[in-house]
């Protein structure tokens, strides 16, 4: 679904140059869920801008859906983002309009669906992020935080897009909406088979989940994992070597610092792996 | 509203990708007017003024030219002819004057045809008397010339002047001029006026939708990031501008139309006084008028919120903050 290969972006600001994203690989498969996690800086607002065709890629290609991406036209750009929904961490709701406004907003301003198809759709989505149907009828102000962002995936839904991309979407979120929220999107990418990459500087929350970590540091790829075990599940005092392992990059580098010990040698990783699987079987694969 | 009780995934049409929810989008136009009260007031005020007064310089030229051709009609240049010139010089006269170039119409008068026209407006019995004491008939052949241009008015009657078996000529050439001066003094002015106004109210309509843009950059992000193309991002800030266009053109259309009838009611006697002629109904400024102030509203709207949307997207670029 997604191929990231060798892609570079460097920004030249004022003496100084800035290597956003420096040959970075990735490649995303259709229905996958990856948390993508990282400093500020380290390049995910980049990889983001990229993908939806913000930016164009100094080197590299970039193929979303079969779309090359540095080669895509700028008239054909709109049509290219339909396959994309987006999360703000900010929710980006339009105040002056109410919940179902919201959603159907995104339906009206690109196509000409009756207003009998939009009805449904939006019906569909809301039951989907699991927003009561008396809620569509509210104002943006009458909502927390969390059914705001519901409503903000639910627009983001409601195209359908094949890709549906998540900028720390709990950042405005109380702490106990936050699973929540999480698991609403995995669920959305299991159920719709909807590509989603979501970026998060949460780790704790990130530790409660299996799946693909994506971890950039100064634009590089500097960790790609898939978990088959919930980090939080594995005690850390049994096993800190295989903790540090899983850790996601900036998170080890703090474990080092903290004197936790270093970080394992390539001799460990196999005994680590045959902890992983012994591990798999006494914790399971699911969150 | 009541929503469906929708749990299934029903797929969307595929088919729509070109296709523009046109009245949505126009609605939203409606909309941005109307919370961007104080822009479209100030907007269509400038844009009034400006077609209140493309329309008063154009009812004002088109009265001129009127009263022009009245003038030009009654205001022929008498040629008299020499008092002892033959007739057959006097006919020879008559086919020089047809020969001139600014020359449109010649009918000649006789001498006796002009008594008798004098004697006419005379009371019965002093004309009578008149017409029985003269020993003679004192007045010359004459003819009565109509000039095609009224610019060259003056050089056709100094040609006429020049002519042989000329007496004299009897012509109003003061009033041709000023009327002549007036009407291009008027046309000129107007021009100007209506010009630094339509300028005035292009930057004003661009201010305005730029206000509007602003208020509504978080739609604009929205929609760009869903996918909606410059065009249909433009469409909603262009039908506020056409709206306020039309507003001003209606209010002009309203205004134009009670001023002229006022200045029919006030100055239509001494008009009839000074040039017997009567201001044009306003029954055939209608169409023009309408098709004039629909035109102006309309390039307004288009061109200020054209320049604007593209002055915007040049600011912002094409980058849309998805990572704050």
């Amino acid at each position: 679904m997604i191929h990231i290969d060798g892609v570079s972006k460097t920004f030249v600001d004022g003496d100084r140059t800035v290597h956003a994203i420096q040959n970075l690989s990735l490649h995303v498969k259709r229905g996958e869920f990856v948390f993508v996690v990282g400093r500020n800086t380290s390049g995910k607002s980049t990889l983001f801008n990229l993908i939806t065709r913000e930016l164009k890629p100094d080197d590299g290609t970039l193929t979303v859906d079969g779309t090359e991406l540095g080669r895509i036209r700028e008239k054909d750009l709109p049509y290219y983002r339909r396959k994309i929904g987006v999360v703000f961490q900010d929710f980006r709701l339009l105040p002056n309009m109410g919940v179902f406004d919201n959603v159907a907003y995104a339906m009206r301003v690109i196509h000409s669906h009756s207003e009998k198809e939009i009805r449904k759709r939006v019906a569909y989505v809301l039951n989907l992020v699991g927003l009561a149907q008396e809620k569509s009828r509210a104002s943006i102000h009458q909502l927390s935080g969390g059914e705001r962002q519901r409503v903000a995936i639910a627009r983001a839904m409601v195209n359908n897009p094949k890709v549906l991309l998540a900028d720390e979407p709990t950042g405005n979120i109380d702490p106990e909406m936050k699973v929540e929220i999480f698991r609403l999107m995995r669920g959305i990418s299991a159920q719709q088979g909807t590509t989603v990459l979501m970026v998060t500087h949460d780790h704790d929350l990130v530790k409660q989940f299996t799946g693909r970590v994506v971890t950039l540091e100064g634009g590089k790829l500097a960790g790609d994992k898939v978990y088959r075990v919930p980090l939080a599940r594995i005690p850390a005092t049994v096993f800190p070597a295989a903790a540090k392992l899983l850790l996601p990059g900036d998170e080890r580098a703090s474990a080092q610092t903290a004197g936790h010990g270093e970080a394992p040698q390539s001799e460990e990783i196999g005994r680590l792996n045959n902890l992983l699987s012994i591990l798999n079987n006494r914790y399971g694969a699911s969150a | 509203m009541k929503l469906p009780d929708c749990k299934k995934n029903r797929p969307l049409r595929e088919d729509t990708a070109g296709r523009l929810n046109i009245g949505y989008l126009i609605s939203q136009g409606l909309k941005n007017r109307r919370r961007n009260r104080s822009g479209a007031v100030s907007s269509s005020a400038v844009l009034f003024v400006c077609l209140l007064l493309l329309g008063s310089a154009y009812l004002f030229a088109a009265n001129i030219i009127n009263i022009l051709d009245v003038v030009q009609g009654e205001n022929v240049i008498m040629v008299f002819a020499r008092y002892d010139a033959s007739k057959l010089q006097v006919d020879a006269l008559g086919r020089q004057i047809s020969a001139m170039e600014n020359v449109e119409d010649v009918q000649f008068i006789s001498k006796e045809e002009a008594l008798k026209q004098q004697l006419a407006l005379l009371k019965g019995s002093a004309s009578a008397a008149l017409a029985d004491n003269l020993p003679e008939n004192p007045l010359p052949d004459a003819y009565c010339v109509t000039v095609r241009n009224m610019e060259a008015f003056a050089s056709t009657a100094d040609s006429l002047k020049g002519l042989q078996n000329v007496e004299n000529i009897r012509e109003n050439r003061e009033l041709a001029a000023q009327l002549t001066g007036l009407s291009k003094t008027a046309g000129a002015a107007g021009l100007g006026v209506v010009l630094i106004l339509a300028f005035g109210s292009l930057l004003v309509v661009m201010n305005t939708t730029r206000l509007s843009m602003q208020k509504s950059e978080d739609a604009i992000k929205i929609m760009r990031v869903v996918g909606s193309t410059e065009r249909d991002i433009r469409i909603p800030f262009l039908v506020e501008g056409i709206a306020n266009g039309l507003v001003a053109g209606v209010l002009a259309f309203g205004v134009v139309w009670g001023l002229y009838a006022a200045a029919i009611a006030y100055l239509q006697p001494m008009i009839s006084v000074f040039f017997a002629g009567q201001f044009l109904p306003f029954g055939r400024f209608v169409l023009p008028l309408i098709g004039a102030y629909l035109l102006v509203g309309l390039a307004t709207g288009v061109l200020g919120c054209r320049f604007s949307v593209r002055n915007y997207f040049r600011e912002k670029g094409k980058v849309v903050e998805i990572v704050p």
